[in-house]
């Protein structure tokens, strides 16, 4: 699991650390820096193909004492290893290792930390996407934006019959209209994605779906499919829902992030999401530590975890949280110049 | 009977009706479907005014609305509360009376139904507080006012742990804790004991409802 990421110099993070727990929520204004810290957890490999002018803040002129960064510090079972990324003026980046107190890192401990690394993906989930028919694979995984959700389900269907089970009945209680996810052959080798009405047993094809409909089947796959990610990033996950289904994505997403809180007996899913919705952070009120506020400040931009504020709870008190962060006392809205 | 509720979580709703049908000793037919707030005390008090006005125009067939809430850090009720000098703002079972007389005043008659009964619960400090008495001898109304000024928050925490396990818990989970709790309640005859225990957000609650049974 991350502890935390620092970031130095990055982009738009010129310095700042993002405190993780097992499911987190970031909300923040646009261009505050949630996104960027998404795609660089999620595509932290891919850095190493990035230069120094791709990574720079803004206005970064490097010296020789200072560096753009990105450094993922582990959490249980790997407390006290860091894995960063470094780019130095005039040298390519380097990908490094770190163990507490200067100890070395085995191969196996090497291993298990890609392991991790390679386990993180990112969703920003769109309905035209996930919606689309597809080629079938023998394996398959759902892209970034959703594509490819037909040909998921296909192997959810043909080769997971109880978590196949578990996703229709996961479905009927989201949205009560349909009871069953079918698979068409639209054309030989390719799988398109068809939902049964509850009432009257009729088949509505995915491009005749809602666009929430759409999001609401593609985020519950996530908490179905048998490979999940190590550490799953999600954009938004509330977008083209109404606010009443919230709950049950919160729901989903405890349930992968917490997995004793049903006896699922499964490895924990580490989830951090972004919002910009006053309702799903409604739901965090009993759990402001999961919350972190991105703020901009100036061209840069910097996290802090709700808890570390002084009086959280009391300046909080009895009042639905996204309301208290909608008028501004906590920080993370857009500042406008008078 | 025919009853809508209104509480600070939904995944509360069921297990509450529970209690009212143990309070009522009737079956409760629940208004579907159920009203939500947005979650927290402020949140419960401003669905307070359009439900009890959407009940009271639209639903003529819904005889009494419940609504419960958690008194969280808010000071207990008082009797004197109600005199002349000694309100207490703070008190969310007289902000409830005052939310509900404010809603209720001016509306037109209600078409071919008696008037709306509307009663009120105050779980000291919070929900849980209720489903774990019996299992748990420190829960209480009195308990809760010993405790440490700005305790709260943690004593709340602690409630909820004791109840569900881990302290990340899905609305399932709530649910299906709220029921199985409410339903020893009623099954094992404690919901007078329960009121000796809270006899202020309880007791508010279980009056309400008994003067419903005897028609009053």
């Amino acid at each position: 699991m991350i502890k935390s990421v620092r970031f130095e110099n990055y982009r738009v993070l010129r310095d700042a650390v993002l405190s993780l727990s097992p499911l987190t929520l970031i909300v923040g204004p646009n261009g505050s820096g949630k996104s960027t810290a998404l795609q660089a957890i999620s595509g932290f490999r891919p850095l190493l193909n990035q230069s120094l002018g791709q990574v720079g803040s803004v206005g970064y002129v490097p010296r020789p004492d200072s560096k753009v960064s990105v450094s993922i510090e582990w959490t249980t079972p790997h407390d006290g290893y860091r894995t960063f990324i470094e780019w130095r003026d005039a040298q390519p980046p380097m990908s490094l290792n770190a163990g507490p107190h200067g100890r070395e890192l085995d191969g196996e401990l090497l291993q298990a930390l890609a392991a991790e690394l390679n386990g993180i993906r990112l969703f920003a989930l769109d309905a035209h996407y996930i919606g689309a028919a597809v080629d079938l694979r023998p394996s398959d995984q759902l892209e970034s934006n959703g594509y490819r959700l037909a040909g998921v389900l296909d192997i959810l269907h043909s080769q997971e019959p109880d978590r196949w089970v578990a996703l229709n009945a996961e479905l009927a209680r989201w949205i009560p209209e349909f009871d069953q996810i079918l698979l068409e052959t639209p054309g030989q080798g390719q799988k398109a994605l068809v939902l049964r009405t509850k009432q009257g047993r009729h088949r509505i094809p995915a491009a005749s779906l809602s666009q929430g409909t759409l999001l609401a089947l593609a985020l519950l796959t996530l908490g179905h499919i048998p490979n999940p990610p190590t550490v799953l990033c999600l954009e938004e996950p509330d977008r083209g829902l109404h606010p009443r289904l919230l709950r049950d994505v919160y729901d989903a997403l405890v349930r992968l992030s917490s997995p004793d809180s049903e006896q699922q007996g499964r490895r924990p899913v580490q989830v951090v999401a972004t919002t910009h919705s006053p309702y799903f952070l409604d739901l965090f009120r009993d759990h402001p530590e999961d919350v972190v506020i991105a703020e901009k400040d100036g061209l840069f931009a910097r996290f802090q975890r709700l808890t570390d504020r002084p009086d959280v709870q009391e300046i909080i008190g009895s009042a639905p949280l996204g309301e208290v962060w909608y008028t501004g006392v906590l920080g993370g809205v857009p500042v406008r110049e008078r | 009977m025919k009853v809508a509720l209104l509480c600070e979580s939904a995944a509360e709703e069921e297990g509450l009706s529970i209690l009212a049908q143990g309070l009522l000793g009737a079956p409760v037919d629940l208004h579907r479907p159920s009203f939500n707030s947005r979650g927290g005390w402020t949140g419960l008090r401003h669905a307070v005014a359009p439900v009890c006005k959407a009940l009271h125009y639209s639903h003529p067939e819904v005889n009494g609305l419940i609504i419960v809430g958690d008194s969280d850090d808010s000071p207990l009720h008082a009797p004197e509360h109600g005199r002349p000098g000694a309100e207490e703002r703070a008190c969310r079972i007289c902000d409830l009376e005052r939310l509900i007389a404010e809603a209720s005043r001016g509306l037109r008659p209600r078409q071919q139904s008696s008037p709306l009964r509307v009663a009120i619960g105050i779980a000291v400090p919070a929900i849980e507080a209720w489903w774990l008495f019996g299992r748990d001898p420190h829960v209480g109304e009195a308990t809760w006012q010993q405790s440490r000024p700005g305790a709260g928050f943690e004593l709340r925490r602690n409630l909820k742990k004791q109840l569900y396990g881990p302290l990340l818990v899905t609305s399932q989970v709530i649910h299906d804790a709220a029921v199985r709790e409410a339903q020893r309640l009623v099954r094992d005859g404690k919901l007078l004991a329960l009121q000796r225990h809270f006899p202020v957000g309880f007791g508010a609650l279980a009056d309400s409802l008994q003067a419903w049974r005897s028609g009053d």
